[in-house]
């Protein structure tokens, strides 16, 4: 691979997009060349100022209290049981709406827990960033030990903890912060164990694995990136 | 550690092709639709807001778009089939500033040229004059305002993508699908976009 192919493809290296053969090649050639390696620091450095700095412009709330507004029906044609009855259907379809064939039950429900922690503002019970506090508040509600380290040095502070429903059971939801964004992490316990996997639902990103007798589910709508790097922090924090 | 990595295929229509929406009058005030809609869509508002801001530069015209495009967004639900609301909503969205731009700042969106672009690019030395030390250079890109000033000083049609990818954190599929581009689009208007930030923070480096 030449100097010329491997930049037009540098990029897509750094953002993990290329297809397995050409990013072998990429890093065969990276292996060889120094301006190229330079460049995919560069690139690197770039990508992490981008998600250190670049401003995130949530909508102002109400902004948003206006957008919901907008559509819906007049309060004076409508009875007010209706409007709390859609608010009530909305939660309720939450759980519904999001199945779709070839989605395993547990997906489903993890997304659902994730999108319903948002939607209502229930995201946490017990709301501390010190694990002292969120890991004994578990005790005696759930079965398990809970694993909830804080990890703010490396950018994903806890903010609490809540119990919550996956496929039927009562589990453990651990919440971390990454930016803006709120990441779940649902644990319970298993005899299997399970190498990490990562998928994408409905603009969600989930990343699953199961070791040491924990079933652990990340779910998020920041990135896949941020949940390899909670993962590996939750993986080797001593339990 | 290996991961294994699964995508579905995400492809969806924003709203249907005979899209002045008179055609098919549903019921707008039905409960379970509202309900379907908002539980779909408000985990989403975050993003189709901060993607309008970034694309049209103020709060105000931001928040014109962001109500075009939920209005939108919920009268041309019937055609979103439940894979991906966060990208569906976003498509909508990008629609309405593209809109709201040609309306009010036609000037912003006139005459972007792929190939335009790609000439004018003057490519960064790869050899020789290449920064001593990239990875200093970009720490200082750290600082926040030159980043965010730079990025804001991108085409549009470029902005787009990298806010896509770096804030949203959108696959190159997904970018393809929000812009309805091509993904070798995707890539070309990303590495551009990245070239050009790269110059104007290591020149204000100088």
């Amino acid at each position: 691979m030449t100097c010329d192919e491997a930049r037009e493809l540098l990029g897509a290296h750094v953002d993990h997009e290329l297809d397995l053969r050409s990013d072998l090649a990429v890093q065969a050639h990276l292996r060889d060349c120094e301006a190229c390696r330079s460049q995919v620091a560069s690139l690197q450095a770039l990508h992490e100022a981008a998600q250190a700095h670049l401003a995130r412009h949530p909508i102002p709330a109400a902004v948003a209290r206006r957008l919901r507004r907008s559509v819906q029906p007049a309060p004076a044609r409508y009875a007010p049981w209706l409007t709390a009855a859609a608010g009530v259907l909305a939660g309720v379809l939450v759980a519904v709406v999001v199945m779709r064939p070839g989605l395993d039950r547990t997906e489903r429900d993890v997304i659902a827990a994730h999108a319903r922690s948002l939607l209502v503002d229930h995201v946490i019970d017990v709301a501390s960033s010190d694990s002292h506090t969120v890991k004994p508040w578990f005790h005696g509600k759930v079965s398990f030990g809970v694993p909830a380290a804080s990890f703010p040095e490396a950018g994903f502070p806890l903010v609490g903890g809540r119990l919550d429903y996956i496929d039927g059971h009562e589990v453990a939801a651990v919440v971390y912060q990454r930016r803006k964004h709120v990441v779940n992490l649902f644990v319970w316990p298993t005899r299997a164990t399970a190498p990490p996997s990562e998928s994408n639902e409905q603009g969600y990103a989930l990343l699953h694995w199961a070791e040491g007798g924990l079933a652990y589910w990340l779910v998020t709508d920041a990135q896949a990136e941020d949940l390899r790097e909670l993962q590996r922090l939750i993986a080797t924090a001593p339990r | 550690m290996a991961f294994r990595r699964r995508r579905r295929d995400t492809t969806f229509r924003p709203e249907p092709s005979n899209s002045d929406g008179r055609g098919e009058a549903p019921s707008l005030h039905d409960p379970k639709r509202l309900a379907e809609f908002t539980a779909h869509m408000t985990p989403h508002l975050d993003a189709a807001y901060g993607l309008a801001r970034w694309l049209l530069g103020n709060d105000h015209d931001a928040e014109d778009a962001a109500q075009d495009a939920y209005a939108r967004a919920y009268r041309y639900f019937s055609g979103f089939h439940g894979v991906n609301a966060r990208a569906w909503l976003l498509a909508i969205t990008r629609r309405c500033c593209y809109a709201l731009l040609e309306r009010r700042r036609p000037e912003e969106i006139a005459g972007y040229d792929e190939r335009d672009a790609a000439e004018s690019e003057v490519a960064p030395p790869l050899h020789g004059s290449a920064p001593d030390d990239p990875d200093r250079a970009l720490a200082r890109a750290g600082d926040a305002r030159r980043l965010n000033e730079a990025v804001e000083g991108l085409p549009v049609e470029q902005r787009e993508i990298f806010v896509l990818r770096e804030v949203e954190g959108l696959s190159y599929k997904e970018i393809a699908d929000v812009a309805g581009i091509p993904i070798g689009t995707v890539m070309s208007r990303l590495s551009r976009a990245r070239a050009q930030l790269q110059r104007l923070l290591r020149d204000g480096d100088s």
